[in-house]
């Protein structure tokens, strides 16, 4: 099968030469974001035709106007007033950019707004959701017109609590994935199981000074070191 | 389990981000694991048909509850294909009776409903986990992920019913207007071949949207597992010790040489070197010595490799620029021979440079008095040459400047009876009597028109001319005033416009009349 390894990460390069990364949306996250926003409008909607409704014929004509505004611009003013977010997309943590990783501008957000008609055929998006689904960007209609994606805004997690061990220098050669992997394994010395710990430590024990009942410990020091710890010889 | 084979990104993933990657997991993998679902589905389908062909609804119940079952062949499938392991069509229906058996009862009972089905699934087909060990195991798993596997079956579930409906509008939207269907039948069909067609198409919705559910709880399992076995970890780890082992011993102690000396360059220098050499001094104090000689070499070694091709990149840039004329010939004309000279002679002389410095000092203090001297003398020179010049010229400018003021009246005679003196004839003989005619028949006219304006009441304004002012006269109908006025008229026009100053009598003669006229009729 497939030797390139799957993901769901989109990199764009910047002609400056910088690799921007960004973790697409899928199908799952986008509806259910659909589905809050389809919640916010029916819930405005349904006040607006109770207020409307005293207003007789003027009232209905006035509520069918605002109707037709809310569906289709909605969207649009907070893509290209909030960051691409509309409520429910940020209440998931997606956010709308063009391709290029660029925030979304008007002519993108209208295009990809006004088709959703396209999307919606023949009923209930599901135009829109077999095109996500099978595409390799996860791109409804709309966004393969319009040129824009929908990516994974999270915030940053919380810093993990590191072990209580004393830094040591590493004593070989190790490449940026071999550091970002130590310090990954003391980062994660709560979540992953004394055993498996022991376990991986192991795979490193004759590359490492120590005994392997002292992998661990030294793995550990080294990943507190990496992270920019020197105990006692900073002051040199 | 070979990590180095694992066909996707290992890393750690948020659970909506693992629900994606099992989405990207069914499209790459689609069709071996859409197939391990259609067929041994189909199969149930045609038998329930045939079986309860009375009842279409047992066929689609039916599969739809046999779904824990039938969701394990594309599980099963997925865990080898994420080693890169292909299953051949012989292979998996070899391994699903096997795969349906184990620990079917309570999946088919009390956790058919079970809304983590999916996440849930691998723990089975994959681990063959059961009873106690399987409990304590998803209890594990679920601190993690479980209200996404709920999340993305709730979905799912609404995917599979869209899905059906929408590929009955999708039928209805084919049918022309003229056939009078009766759509609600369709959506809620009720009895005839519409229920079979109904019970079709949602077979197919959970054909289709099944591998995506499977991979996605798949990928929701299998991110856990990442999370909780540091694969990313184990695959780095591996990695390095690999790339290790396949230097030499004796190549390590090396490695560990020409990361000492090459050091400064990739890590943070002092302290790594500090401790390196502290260590040599401590256990190994006894050989530091020995292997001076060996230091000595290493680094020459080093030094050698550093200065060849490898680490000197050659690049050609091609462009114009200007050439640097001291670098063709440094012998030229750049500076002057006598001052190379007077540099060497500063210089034999010892004179330091501070003391230059202090000599440049004064000599620039001497410069600059000069210079704004200079300035100064040269500002009064040229004041002095072109006073004459600068005089008109700020003249011209006062004058432009009055002109820029438009007149309050520029052709029309001031007619406010303040204006005037008190005795008009009388001002007017003194100035005709001087010889100024002009002022004399000006003063006169406007005289005239005031007293026109403010005693007769006639109604002049500013744009209208002596002729139209005349006109006005003539239509009160007022024959002393209209003829007055007429000679008046004549005479001023003929002394302003046509410079032909009128004779003494006839201005004696308006005065007269004009005494007459309005001095007495008062």
């Amino acid at each position: 099968m497939s030797r390139i390894p799957l993901d769901t990460q989109y990199q764009v390069e910047t002609p400056e030469g910088i690799d921007l990364e960004a973790a697409l949306a899928g199908p799952v996250v986008r509806i259910l974001a659909y589905a809050i926003d389809l919640i916010l409008r029916s819930i405005v909607l349904t006040v607006l035709m109770i207020v409307l409704f005293f207003a007789g014929k003027t009232g209905m004509g006035l509520f069918l106007v605002l109707s037709f505004l809310l569906e289709w611009f909605y969207p649009v003013l907070f893509e290209v007033y909030a960051g691409g977010q509309t409520p429910g997309k940020k209440a998931m943590q997606i956010a709308v950019v063009n391709d290029d990783l660029t925030p979304i501008c008007w002519s993108p957000a209208l295009v990809r707004n006004l088709l959703r008609a396209a999307d919606f055929f023949p009923f209930f998006y599901l135009g829109g959701l077999i095109c996500m689904a099978l595409g390799s960007k996860f791109q409804r209609l709309g966004d393969l017109a319009a040129g824009s994606l929908v990516i994974y805004r999270e915030p940053p997690k919380a810093a993990l609590s590191l072990p209580n061990r004393p830094p040591r220098s590493p004593q070989l050669s190790l490449s940026l994935e071999d550091q970002v992997a130590v310090i990954a394994f003391t980062q994660r010395h709560g979540q992953l199981s004394r055993a498996r710990q022991q376990e991986l430590a192991e795979i490193l024990s004759d590359v490492l000074p120590c005994g392997s009942d002292q992998a661990v410990g030294h793995l550990q020091g080294i990943g507190i070191w990496l992270l920019g710890d020197r105990g006692e010889t900073t002051s040199l | 389990m070979d990590l180095s084979r694992i066909s996707v990104v290992v890393r750690m993933r948020s659970a909506r981000q693992a629900i994606d990657l099992g989405f990207v997991m069914a499209c790459a993998w689609w069709k071996p694991l859409f197939l391990s679902w259609l067929i041994p589905s189909a199969l149930l389908y045609f038998l329930l048909t045939v079986l309860f062909h009375h009842q279409s609804w047992v066929a689609i119940w039916g599969v739809w509850w046999f779904k824990p079952l039938l969701d394990r062949a594309p599980i099963y499938i997925a865990g080898q294909a994420l080693f890169d392991v292909k299953t051949s069509p012989l292979q998996c229906v070899k391994a699903l009776p096997q795969l349906y058996k184990s620990d079917c009862l309570p999946w088919l009972t009390w956790r058919r409903l079970s809304p983590s089905r999916s996440y849930d699934l691998p723990v089975t087909v994959l681990e063959k986990l059961k009873g106690k060990a399987r409990q304590s195991r998803l209890r594990q798993l679920h601190r993690e992920n479980a209200n996404a596997a709920i999340c993305l079956t709730m979905v799912c579930i609404h995917l599979e019913w869209l899905l059906t409906l929408g590929a009955v509008g999708l039928a209805l939207l084919m049918i022309p207007e003229e056939i009078n269907v009766a759509s609600q039948a369709w959506f809620v069909p009720q009895e005839g071949p519409m229920l079979w067609v109904q019970s079709l198409l949602s077979y197919f919705a959970m054909a289709f949207v099944a591998p995506f559910y499977t991979m996605a709880g798949f990928a929701l399992y299998l991110s856990r597992r990442i999370d909780l076995e540091g694969w990313d970890i184990e695959i780095r780890f591996r990695h390095l010790a690999a790339k290790q082992a396949r230097k030499p011993a004796a190549g390590l102690a090396a490695a560990c040489l020409i990361c000492f000396f090459a050091g400064p360059s990739f890590f943070d220098p002092p302290v790594w070197a500090a401790e390196i050499s502290a260590q040599n001094k401590g256990p190994k104090s006894g050989s530091a010595s020995s292997r001076a000689p060996e230091y000595e070499r290493v680094k020459k070694q080093i030094l050698e490799i550093l200065a060849g091709d490898d680490f000197h990149k050659p690049v050609m840039t091609q462009g114009w620029r200007l050439k640097k004329r001291d670098a063709e010939n440094p012998n030229g004309a750049a500076l002057p021979e006598w001052f190379i000279r007077f540099v060497e002679f500063l210089e034999q002389n010892n004179a330091g440079p501070n003391r230059i410095a202090a000599w440049f000092g004064r000599g620039a203090r001497v410069l600059e008095f000069l210079m704004w001297s200079g300035l100064a003398f040269l500002t009064l020179y040229l004041l002095l040459r072109y006073r004459e010049g600068l005089e008109a010229f700020a003249r011209n400018a006062a004058a432009k400047k009055q002109q820029g003021h438009p007149p309050n009246r520029l052709f029309a005679p001031d007619v406010r009876p303040e204006s005037l003196p008190e005795d008009v004839p009388t001002q007017v003989r003194r100035l005709w009597q001087r010889g100024a005619a002009r002022p004399a028949l000006s003063l006169l006219y406007r005289a005239t028109l005031s007293k026109l304006m403010h005693i007769g009441d006639f109604v002049f304004h500013e744009g209208h001319t002596e002729g139209e002012c005349l006109a006005i006269v003539k239509q009160s109908g007022e024959a002393a005033l209209c003829d007055y006025t007429m000679r008046l008229t004549l005479l001023w026009q003929a002394l302003a416009y046509g410079h032909h100053a009128p004779q003494s009598e006839a201005v004696e003669a308006l005065l007269t009349q004009w005494e007459a006229l309005f001095q007495h009729g008062q």
